[in-house]
């Protein structure tokens, strides 16, 4: 479902991403724990290094995840098509915007870019996820050759559509969070949406199987 | 944009869309719905798929249609149908028997 292309620019920014995490954490004092500066460089709470290997994680999953949708598909035939296209520019846009929020923690951590508002990175990534939700219903239902995982092409279509407007709401939420809530309870907030998004989403997914037929 | 606004502004082609939204449906399908020429509904259909808002698939000689609305496109398509946009909606007839009733 990824090219050539996409794939390498990927790889290579996870290996970027990789590369700066590693770089970083060999200049810690304290290996186990990042600095950490909030709105106007005010000095909060250090969080976990972990949180830097986060990035190359979202996007190595993303391209395990779009490899596995088409080597799983059944008898695509054309509908494959839409999905390689979408495929590509959503892994090449994920993995953009993720080494952003990558370098943007690694510069802050450094005690850099301090007057840069940390809000801008929310905002960015609540827009990218609009961008990428929006499409989403555009495309054709992919069968799957495991038949747990089908739904008829109707059903599909709806998971597809009902999918594409929760990722919009999602988005636009994480904006509105990264505008107006206070800085402390942006990160548990999101992160909260996010869970229920998917909760909602696997339960309308799995609701949607029955009565199938197959 | 212009062409999905142009696709939306006309209440047949809005209706199509919503016939669309419950399944994939061929061509016949959908014109039994309306008491419209098949010309003008191809036409009709042209101008859906020219907008990108639907998607067609021939197998054989019967081509089937399904819906291709982004989020976005869904909500004008909402809006559109809400405020009443373009003429009023073409009667909802069937045809039976070769006779428009």
């Amino acid at each position: 479902m990824i090219n050539r292309k996409a794939f390498w620019i990927a790889l290579a920014l996870v290996a970027a991403m990789l590369a700066a995490a590693v770089w970083r954490i060999s200049l810690l004092p304290d290996w186990t724990h990042l600095p950490r500066y909030g709105v106007n460089g005010v000095a909060m709470s250090p969080v976990s290094s972990a949180i830097l290997f986060v990035a190359p994680g979202v996007v190595l999953f993303f391209m395990a995840r779009l490899t596995w949708r088409a080597r799983t598909a059944r008898n695509p035939g054309e509908s494959l098509q839409p999905w390689k296209k979408y495929g590509n520019v959503f892994l090449v846009l994920i993995s953009v915007i993720v080494t952003l929020a990558q370098t943007f923690i690694i510069t802050r951590s450094l005690g850099l870019l301090l007057t840069m508002n940390p809000r801008v990175l929310l905002v960015i990534m609540g827009l990218l996820s609009m961008a990428i939700s929006n499409a989403l219903p555009k495309l054709p239902w992919l069968h799957s050759r495991i038949a747990f995982l089908d739904l008829d092409p109707d059903k599909g279509a709806r998971f597809l559509r009902y999918k594409g407007w929760l990722g919009v709401f999602l988005g636009l939420a994480v904006v509105l969070s990264g505008l107006f809530l206070p800085f402390n309870v942006i990160s548990p907030v999101v992160l909260s949406m996010a869970a229920v998004v998917v909760i909602i989403g696997v339960a309308y997914r799995f609701s949607g199987r029955r009565g199938q037929p197959q | 944009m212009n062409s999905v606004f142009k696709a939306l502004s006309d209440p047949t082609r809005r209706h199509i869309l919503q016939l669309l939204r419950k399944r994939e449906m061929n061509a016949g399908e959908i014109a039994e719905h309306f008491a419209i020429a098949k010309p003008t509904l191809s036409a009709h259909f042209a101008v859906l798929r020219e907008a990108d808002l639907i998607g067609s698939q021939k197998q054989g000689t019967t081509i089937t249609y399904r819906l291709k609305l982004s989020v976005l496109e869904d909500a004008l398509l909402a809006f559109a149908e809400t405020v009443g946009l373009g003429l009023p909606a073409a009667p909802k007839l069937r045809k039976e028997t070769g006779k428009v009733r």
